[in-house]
């Protein structure tokens, strides 16, 4: 059967349903509680609309002006008052329960959107420089920690620093500027400190820090699911402990340790580095983690401590470096 | 050589017993990762294990035969994909 278009309706049918409209359809909200119900048309009427009548769960060849309600009522539960009429100026009508319309949350995920105060997971990142110049990028804060009185944002070097190449003072945007971070309002912190990047010998940590430009811009509780770490003492990793983590990309995830001591190649901009003693986790369903995600602290999920600093992944594994690591050669603590 | 890309590949202990299975690994690290192909040499479970971007049988003739070199009689390989900083 051909279903009709909007070209197809005759004027009639188009009068009735603004008729239907402007009696029955109300800009009041009814909706009290998730366990009440009101057969009040102005309350439980969402949508008017035209179509074929649908009869005993079938479509018949009639057109119809559509009520669309939140909740469907037994007619012996409607006061006559406030029943629907069968017809609108002649044309019948139908009643089809839809639930209440809401506006679908913003695509935006909240980890990717500009937070004050900004909580570790979201989106962080640098302006690239020089021939990358126009380029954008992000990645994700990964705690607060500290040295003394001043609190900085640990990350990692290819998030904060362009692998080895910002100046020290460069700044730091929250969101990135990949998740349309501005350049004029959104910085929050400056690179500080790096741990540079070799691409001969071996590395143990890709790991950097941004001094926080206003204290009260940033707090340490993770975005939802992780939440606050217990401790500002982190957790040796070990083989099958049970993880998780939020980051920019990805969001929050759940994983187990698969191995503590990896020695890996990593591919960057810089080339192949090798990394000794990692930790290689498996997600639990799906990957653990993807790009954007470097930075984010993976945390024991039964002592609610910190035990890694997200950096690297392919599509089955993501690696950390071990967070007493990236701590000790950082000479910051955490802020819990 | 084993190879396993899903769920635990059910190791066995590669190095003899009282070997220092870490000790092990950083001697032939050198050799394996110098491998295209080769991502990494890790130890879960006690065990000697080459990670691999995937698998082929090219790849593991050269693997084992670079193992071979080290006086490795058989190890595990886990396909990891290649590995990216993220």
């Amino acid at each position: 059967m051909r279903g009709i278009s909007r070209k197809d309706i005759d004027a009639a049918i188009q009068d009735a349903k603004r008729e239907a409209t402007t009696r029955f359809l109300s800009r009041e909200n009814g909706a009290a509680s998730a366990y009440a119900a009101s057969a009040r048309p102005q309350h439980n009427v969402v949508g008017v609309g035209l179509g074929t009548k649908i009869t005993k769960g079938k479509p018949t060849r009639q057109s119809c002006v559509r009520f669309y309600v939140d909740r469907k009522l037994g007619q012996t539960a409607i006061p006559r008052e406030f029943m629907l009429p069968s017809e609108v100026n002649g044309v019948p009508t139908d009643v089809i329960e839809t639930g209440r319309f809401l506006a679908l949350p913003a695509a935006v995920p909240i980890q990717q959107r500009r937070q004050r105060p900004a909580s570790p997971g979201c989106s962080i990142g640098f302006q690239f420089t020089g021939a990358k110049a126009g380029f954008v990028m992000a990645g994700t804060f990964g705690a607060v920690v500290a040295a003394g009185n001043v609190r900085y944002i640990l990350s990692n070097n290819h998030v904060l620093a362009d692998e080895n190449s910002l100046p020290i003072g460069s700044p730091i945007f929250q969101p990135g500027l990949l998740d349309h971070g501005n350049v004029a309002t959104d910085q929050i912190a400056r690179l500080t400190r790096f741990v540079p990047l070799k691409t001969g010998g071996t590395n143990v940590v890709d790991a950097a820090i941004a001094e926080v430009l206003v204290a009260k811009s940033v707090r340490p509780r993770v975005l939802p699911k992780v939440g606050a770490l217990k401790s500002a003492t982190p957790v040796e990793a070990t083989e099958g402990m049970k993880v998780h983590k939020t980051g920019r990309t990805t969001g929050y995830t759940r994983g187990a340790v698969f191995d503590v001591s990896a020695t890996v190649k990593v591919q960057y901009d810089l080339g192949t580095l090798t990394f000794e003693d990692q930790i290689l986790i498996r997600g639990e369903a799906g990957p653990f983690s993807g790009a954007g995600d470097s930075g984010s602290l993976i945390v024991d999920r039964a002592t609610a401590r910190a035990t890694g600093l997200l950096f690297a992944g392919s599509s089955r594994f993501t690696i950390a470096n071990h967070i007493d690591d990236v701590l000790d050669d950082l000479d910051v603590v955490f802020i819990v | 050589m084993t190879v396993a890309s899903g769920a635990s590949p059910g190791f066995t202990r590669a190095v003899p017993p009282g070997g220092d299975v870490t000790a092990l690994k950083k001697r032939i690290a050198p050799r394996l990762l110098a491998i295209d192909g080769v991502t990494g040499l890790g130890t879960p479970g006690g065990v000697l294990v080459v990670y691999v971007e995937n698998d082929s049988a090219a790849l593991r003739r050269e693997v084992d035969a670079a193992l071979k070199a080290e006086g490795v009689p058989e190890t595990h390989v886990v396909v990891t994909g290649g590995f990216k900083a993220q």
